[in-house]
């Protein structure tokens, strides 16, 4: 059994099913003649159960799927990414970015550490003071003693 | 005529006026870039053009359409790899014409060929559009409900080149997702499971950097291989000479014909557009034996085709509010945000920002030429940017774009969320587009009925009034005549792969 193929229908399916359970458990809408909020996920999840099916049984193609490459690398950077996110508010966007880029960069495979570092450094504080300072979005900081970034 | 001086009064503020050739040649770097398009530069700058007045953020956003779509050409011609989906059909006749030495030559080609037709497009769009908007100003919820539903069906089934299913399967999702949050005639909130934060909806904007950028850049990063396989080339001359332009003129206003009233019809994106005029000079050519090999009127119909197709995109999204195809999602996702609602109404409410940015579009187009022609070797070498630092740099902006809005670290993990739901969608043959067409129309058809119904009583009856039945049908057709195709295109791929396996995918244009 080719999962791969199979997997995305099935999914698609059991969502659609989750969709319908809980649009059932919505209450109907208070004005008259309303079809009610339930109304667009039960047509969604109605719509995914029924598009879904002739993928899951009928052998819809699959050469159209994009070709292999290192799969476990996207899973570690979005594990790296996921980390980065949770360290914006609590050492700063500059630090964050500055640690995420670097790891980043090497675990990709770049060897070269002053390169590495260099760009890093440059664009996390570019980004960093164009939004800030330039955009005025109030970006977390990164604090180093008494330096304030 | 006191709308367009409204729209040139809009246009005399100097951050708009520094917009539009800053808009372009960011534009035309992105879609130099490979794997960077006009979608991903458009939804990766929108956090930046929500902070702008809305004209300003509009005019930065079109600069940036416009110039992509021109130099998606470059890796098409230099690389054989459309820069844009849309620069497909340019690599047939480029990339020959840059093999013999011609690159340069090539390159001026397309650029005139885009400047061609992105200016003729936008003066159609600017007369077409306000005619399409008038007509609207009569429609009532049922004709809305059934755009909407015609919108959806249409792109679903005609968007791209996975099969309907797949499409259909990736607007019921999008559907899903956009119920998330309050409804939109009761306020009840809806698959909210006690989060505050679920109860307001989810916001464009990250899921947008998440669904182009993020993904994209997931995808790339996924593909790096310590090969590069970027190889130098030569321009060779860029000068057309009267003889070349002579024959390739008429090439450039029919193609630019074609390519317009190809946009006009939803999910008909700039690729099929550029085909079209593609096979169409091909066929009216006295001398067709060049085709394929390196005509340099094969480049001038590819690209003229798109740029006008990109525009004629542009008219249901001003007049309507129903996009065209993906950047013009991205477009009505912006003025959506500035809280503009596209429609009729706009035309007679903003004047200044509708006209204004006509006016833009045209004003972008003469910008390109200069910009195009006084860096063509500069942008040639941008394809030569090292992607091991590119996509890192990438996923930053999504990250930032995503916390500009609200400084609010959920709507981050929601744009991780829709990268790798994007990524995973592309993997396994799903598009992306049919899903954003639906959260951006999904709530307005859902508007549309439920008012329709509850205006009449609840009676179904409005259904089958002639325009919103004959509308209805047309998506409804649209969706079976495209299962039909599909069935018909797997048993050729069936037949072709048995018969000569291995061959076809060398012969395979790659498009990123």
């Amino acid at each position: 059994m080719d999962v791969k193929a199979y997997a995305p229908p099935a999914v698609s399916l059991l969502i659609g099913g989750l969709l319908i359970f809980l649009a059932s458990n919505i209450p109907p809408g208070q004005l008259p003649d309303d079809p009610g909020p339930g109304m667009l996920p039960a047509i969604a999840g109605l719509g995914l159960i029924i598009f879904a099916l002739p993928i899951f049984f009928i052998k819809v193609d699959s050469q159209l799927s994009a070709g292999e490459g290192n799969f476990p690398r996207v899973l570690l950077t979005v594990l790296i990414v996921g980390i980065y996110i949770a360290l914006i508010e609590p050492i700063g966007f500059p630090l964050a970015t500055l640690l995420f880029l670097v790891t980043e960069i090497t675990f990709i495979g770049v060897r070269n550490v002053f390169l590495i570092i260099g760009v890093s450094l440059l664009v996390a504080l570019l980004i960093y003071w164009m939004f800030r300072f330039g955009l005025e979005v109030p970006l977390p900081p990164t604090r180093l003693g008494e330096i304030v970034l | 005529m006191s709308f367009w001086i409204e729209g040139l009064q809009s246009l005399a503020e100097p951050t708009v006026l520094v917009m539009i050739p800053l808009g372009v040649l960011l534009g035309v770097i992105i879609g130099a870039v490979p794997g960077l398009s006009a979608t991903v530069g458009m939804a990766l700058f929108l956090p930046f053009a929500f902070s702008l007045e809305p004209l300003t953020g509009l005019v930065l956003l079109l600069g940036i359409y416009n110039g992509a779509c021109y130099s998606g050409a470059i890796p098409a011609v230099l690389l054989r790899t459309p820069g844009t989906p849309s620069s497909a059909a340019t690599v047939f006749d480029g990339y020959p014409m840059a093999k013999d030495g011609r690159a340069g030559l090539a390159l001026k080609i397309s650029l005139i060929g885009s400047v061609v037709g992105g200016l003729i497009g936008a003066v159609l769009l600017a007369f077409s559009a306000p005619l399409l908007a008038d007509l609207a100003l009569n429609f009532g919820s049922p004709e809305y409900f059934a755009i909407a539903v015609l919108a959806l069906t249409i792109i679903a089934s005609l968007g791209g080149e996975a099969p309907v299913w797949k499409g259909l399967v990736s607007a019921a999702l999008g559907l899903a997702i956009v119920s998330i949050g309050f409804d939109p005639v009761a306020g009840f909130p809806r698959l909210s499971f006690g989060n505050s934060q679920l109860a307001s909806g989810l916001e464009l904007i990250p899921l947008l950097v998440g669904l182009f950028g993020m993904s994209e850049a997931l995808a790339q990063i996924e593909k790096l291989n310590a090969e590069s396989n970027i190889m130098k080339r030569s321009l060779g001359r860029f000068k057309l000479g009267k003889r070349l332009t002579r024959r390739i003129t008429p090439t450039l206003f029919g193609s630019t014909g074609i390519g317009f009233a190809t946009g006009l019809l939803p999910g008909v994106g700039g690729d099929i557009g550029g085909f079209m005029a593609y096979n169409e000079t091909k066929r009216f050519a006295k001398d067709s034996s060049q085709f394929g090999k390196g005509d340099p009127r094969g480049v001038a119909a590819a690209e003229a085709a798109n740029n006008a197709s990109n525009m004629g995109s542009l008219v249901s999204t001003y007049a309507l509010g129903i996009p065209g195809n993906t950047q013009a999602a991205v477009l009505l996702g912006a003025l959506l945000i500035a809280g503009i609602q596209p429609g009729p109404d706009l035309f007679t409410n903003a004047p200044g920002l509708v006209y204004g940015s006509f006016i833009a579009m045209a004003l972008a187009y003469i910008c390109l030429y200069f910009i195009g022609v006084g860096g063509i070797k500069i942008w040639a070498r941008i394809i030569q940017v090292n992607p091991y630092y590119l996509w890192p740099v990438v996923i930053v902006f999504s990250v930032i774009g995503a916390y500009a809005v609200r400084t609010n670290v959920f709507d981050v993990l929601v744009m991780l969320g829709a990268g790798v739901l994007g990524y995973i969608m592309t993997k396994c043959g799903y598009p992306i587009a049919p899903l954003l067409i639906a959260v951006l129309v999904g709530p307005i058809a859902e508007e549309n009925f439920r008012r329709a119904m509850i205006t009449a009583g609840g009676s179904p009856e409005w259904l089958f009034q002639p325009l919103t039945a004959s509308i209805l049908a047309v998506a409804v057709i649209s969706v079976v005549f495209a299962a039909v195709r599909g069935r018909r295109k797997e048993s050729t791929y069936e037949m072709h792969s048995n018969s000569k396996s291995g061959i076809a995918a060398d012969e395979d244009v790659s498009v990123k």
